[in-house]
């Protein structure tokens, strides 16, 4: 049998309206409101185990606990599948059920669908990690909206690619390979044509967006302080012993200066394929300047230099993968009392 | 300018003496190959081999992939600055054997694969997504002589595309064209919005050698922008760097921009010329080309509109961004041509350049995105321990899955 | 490469020499390359001393 469970706020829960919005989470048995909609459109396979009722404001003043709440409420039901609401326009309710979703999906490892309004601010939220299906403003959908959550969530669980248009949901920007009709060429013209003629075009790439971070304050003085040098040229020690990869590199590694003034090129080699580095595997000092840092060492204008250089290799790496290095890299750093850095970079 | 284009089309391949095209026959003569090959003493010899499309095959170590065509008028005049002397290039008479490639495998200096089955792809219906494999391949796998290596072995190679490509065509003749076309770009209504090209031809991240033929012999190594007639780009003036990162020699010669825009010219648009550049690496050479080539297309071209394709990996991005995001800011509007590096199922891409301006972007797909193909019956140039089993490759090591000149159909989609 | 560090919002940005040697120059001799170093270096240090709110670059 596939366990299905319905998420709904306390309107649609019917506790009440707004003055019940602080309502705790609690199971219900029985089928109500959207749920008789739901009990409806089952298949011979599939049963409604029960409803998770919670309060719209109760989540959103305690969205931790609420959310833990609601997964212990929900475990035992052992559920295949969960709807949380369609929360419509409705705000706070669209962030429950995604924050909701997200839980449940990482940690029950359960199929969740959510459905929300275009204008939901929920929507951007969570668009990326839970499944929203596109619904009307008006509830009187509400049979409807059920049904095409439910369809979705039984795709989903047979492991079926969904696509937005055809399926009614939010894009979740994932990326998939696929053969066009037209070669890019030809789309590359006709979308300058249709830029030129002023009619609507769509982008195929969307450029990434940047979150800007506070720039960190300077630092007065560095003749006291602990730099390192770090590159994302791939230099490495001859053997590459720690795999650091040629190209979207998962790894990153430290190498050991201390002590010394040089770095011997046939000690070291380049992994990166993406420029020709026969200059760098000639003189290493081109891409981590080991030599001028020492100098600048002895003449007082740094502290000291950090015993060991930190290497990766910046080439076609997926974002995600270069956030991550950047992270790890940083924190390892931060740990070792490293107050300052000099990124080389090809 | 005026280019007549001579196709003869071919159907099959078959080894034989005299070498001759007959009823959709081309008779390969392997010695005659051979011996054109080995008249540069670096080949010491020669193996060919003949393919037939979709066939169950896989052609490993492509070094390159060349269209066998021939200048007929002016005669000789093949790949000028390369094989013959700068004469001339995109004018009178040019044979072309369509249906056909000349493959040229080289296990040093080859780089990609093709397997001529389709991979699987999820939930689309298996297809090839590049032009090679519905082609007849006729594959020539030259040995280096002694001592010869790097970029000398390198040059030998492309000459020797070259001249089995042009010693193939050559051996059609005194048959009929099955078709014809004449390229040239007539006079049209100034109603039309003029459109330009901005052609990247190379990516110095990777820098030529001295003698390695690009534009016209010239190896671009600190070539300025400059203006062309499409013609000239497409006929032999034009060839892909040793390392072929923009696209196989097939594709330079059948540039699926220049064949668009002047399917469209004097219907929707005005194809006014073609813009062509280096990807630098220095910033002082990088702002000097966005400079001067936005300048060419907005005050020489006086173009409305201008399409962008690049070369090589992630660095030349930003030149081309540079250039057309320049272009924007002067009020020409702007598509461009880019293959992503977005995993299966990531959301978001790694684009390096980022710009409000820059909102035409066709997408070639992802160099990571991995496809399985199933064991191929017959290998060539392959070695290691089963090259024919089946086994799993990204995008970027089979050949003409991502064509940056837009020729290939392989894309990402978001869902 | 310094746009791109620009549009990922590092701050303090020193332009190198190169693609193929950020702190080098091949076409010169080992105490030109040094001595370029040095002042690439010495621009990095005097950027971490320098206030910035944006992207910069150090030229």
């Amino acid at each position: 049998m596939v366990r299905i469970v319905l998420y709904l706020n306390q309107f649609f829960g019917q506790l009440g309206g707004e003055e019940a919005a602080a309502e705790p989470p609690r199971v219900l048995a029985a089928p109500v409101g959207p749920g008789r909609a739901l009990t409806g459109l089952l298949e011979a396979d599939e049963a409604f185990v029960g409803t998770l009722v919670c309060g719209d404001s109760y989540f959103a003043d305690h969205p931790d606990a609420a959310a833990a709440a609601c997964l212990d409420l929900i475990r035992p039901l052992e559920p295949d599948i969960v709807l949380a609401g369609p929360a419509f326009n409705a705000g706070r309710y669209g962030v429950a059920c995604g924050t909701l979703a997200e839980i449940l999906q990482r940690e029950l490892g359960v199929t969740v669908v959510t459905g929300m309004y275009a204008e939901n601010p929920a929507v951007e939220l969570y668009r990326k990690q839970v499944v929203i299906v596109q619904t009307g403003l008006s509830a009187a959908t509400m049979r409807d909206t059920l049904r095409t959550m439910l369809t979705l969530a039984r795709k989903l669980r047979r492991g079926e690619t969904l696509m937005p248009e055809e399926h009614g949901y939010f894009s979740q920007g994932r990326a998939m390979p696929a053969i066009a009709e037209k070669p890019a060429a030809d789309r590359a013209v006709e979308i300058l044509l249709a830029k030129l003629r002023g009619e609507p075009y769509r982008t195929e790439v969307v450029l990434p967006t940047f979150r800007r971070n506070a720039a960190p304050s300077r630092l007065g003085d560095l003749r006291d302080k602990l730099v390192a040098l770090v590159t994302d040229g791939g230099l490495v020690p001859a053997g590459n012993p720690d795999n650091i990869e040629s190209f979207a590199a998962t790894r990153w590694g430290t190498y050991d200066i201390a002590g010394a003034e040089r770095l011997a090129p046939e000690d070291y080699e380049v992994s990166h394929g993406g420029y020709d580095n026969r200059f760098v595997r000639q003189d290493p000092h081109r891409l981590v300047p080991l030599d001028a840092a020492r100098q600048m060492e002895r003449d007082g204008q740094i502290g000291r230099l950090f015993d060991k250089f930190v290497s990766t290799t910046g080439l076609s790496n997926p974002i995600e993968n270069s956030r991550r290095l950047g992270r790890e890299i940083a924190e390892y750093l931060r740990q070792q009392g490293v107050q300052a850095v000099i990124l080389t970079s090809t | 300018m005026r280019l007549q284009l001579q196709f003869h089309d071919i159907q099959s391949l078959a080894f034989g003496s005299p070498a001759t095209l007959d009823a959709g026959t081309l008779t390969v003569d392997a010695d005659a190959l051979r011996a054109a090959l080995m008249t540069d003493p670096r080949i010491a010899d020669v193996e060919v081999q003949l393919v037939d499309a979709h066939e169950n095959c896989r052609i490993m170590s492509i070094y390159d992939v060349v269209q066998p065509r021939c200048k007929i008028e002016p005669a000789g005049a093949d790949y000028p600055g390369a094989l013959s002397g700068v004469r001339a290039s995109g004018d009178g008479i040019t044979r072309v054997l369509r249906g056909v490639a000349l493959t040229v495998v080289a296990p040093i200096g080859g780089r990609r694969f093709l397997n001529l089955r389709p991979p699987h792809l999820r939930d689309t219906a298996s297809q090839s997504f590049d032009r090679y494999a519905g082609l007849h391949h006729v594959v020539v796998l030259p040995t280096p002589a002694d001592g010869v290596t790097g970029d000398d072995w390198r040059n030998a190679l492309r000459m020797a595309s070259l001249r089995a490509g042009v010693h193939l065509a050559q051996s059609a003749d005194g048959g009929t064209a099955d078709a014809e076309e004449v390229l040239e770009l007539q006079p049209v209504s100034e109603d039309l919005p003029r459109v330009a090209y901005v052609y990247q031809l190379h990516s110095h991240q990777m820098p030529t050698v001295p003698g390695e033929p690009v534009l016209y012999g010239d190896n671009v190594r600190y070539l300025l922008p400059t203006i062309v007639h499409p013609n000239e780009v497409i006929d032999g003036g034009l060839l892909p760097s040793y390392n072929g990162s923009v696209a196989p020699t097939y594709a330079v010669q059948n540039n699926d921009i220049v064949k668009k825009l002047y399917a469209l010219h004097g219907k929707e648009l005005n194809f006014v010329g073609v813009v062509v550049y280096v990807a630098n690496q220095l910033p002082a050479e990088r702002d000097r080309a966005t400079l001067m080539a936005s300048n060419l297309v907005k005050y020489t071209l006086n173009a409305d509109g201008a399409v962008f394709t690049k070369s090589g990996g992630g660095a030349p991005n930003v030149d081309m961004a540079l250039i057309a995001d320049r272009c924007e800011e002067l009020g020409v509007k702007t598509s461009l041509i880019v293959w992503e590096t977005i995993g299966e199922g990531d959301t978001e891409d790694s684009s390096l350049f980022n710009s409000d301006r820059l909102d035409a972007i066709v997408s070639l797909g992802s160099s990571h995105f991995q496809f399985t193909f199933d064991a191929a019956e017959r290998v060539i140039g392959g070695s290691g321990p089963d090259p024919g089993s089946e086994f799993a490759a990204t995008s970027s090591q089979s050949l003409g899955a991502i064509d940056q000149l837009g020729g290939s159909r392989f894309t990402v989609i978001r869902h | 490469m310094t746009p791109v560090a620009e549009m990922v919002g590092s701050h303090r940005i020193v332009q190198g020499s190169g693609i193929v040697h950020p702190l080098g120059l091949a076409s010169s001799t080992p105490e030109e390359e040094r001595s370029l170093r040095d002042r690439i270096l010495a621009r990095a240090v005097d950027a971490l001393k320098t206030d910035v709110d944006q992207p910069t670059v150090f030229k």
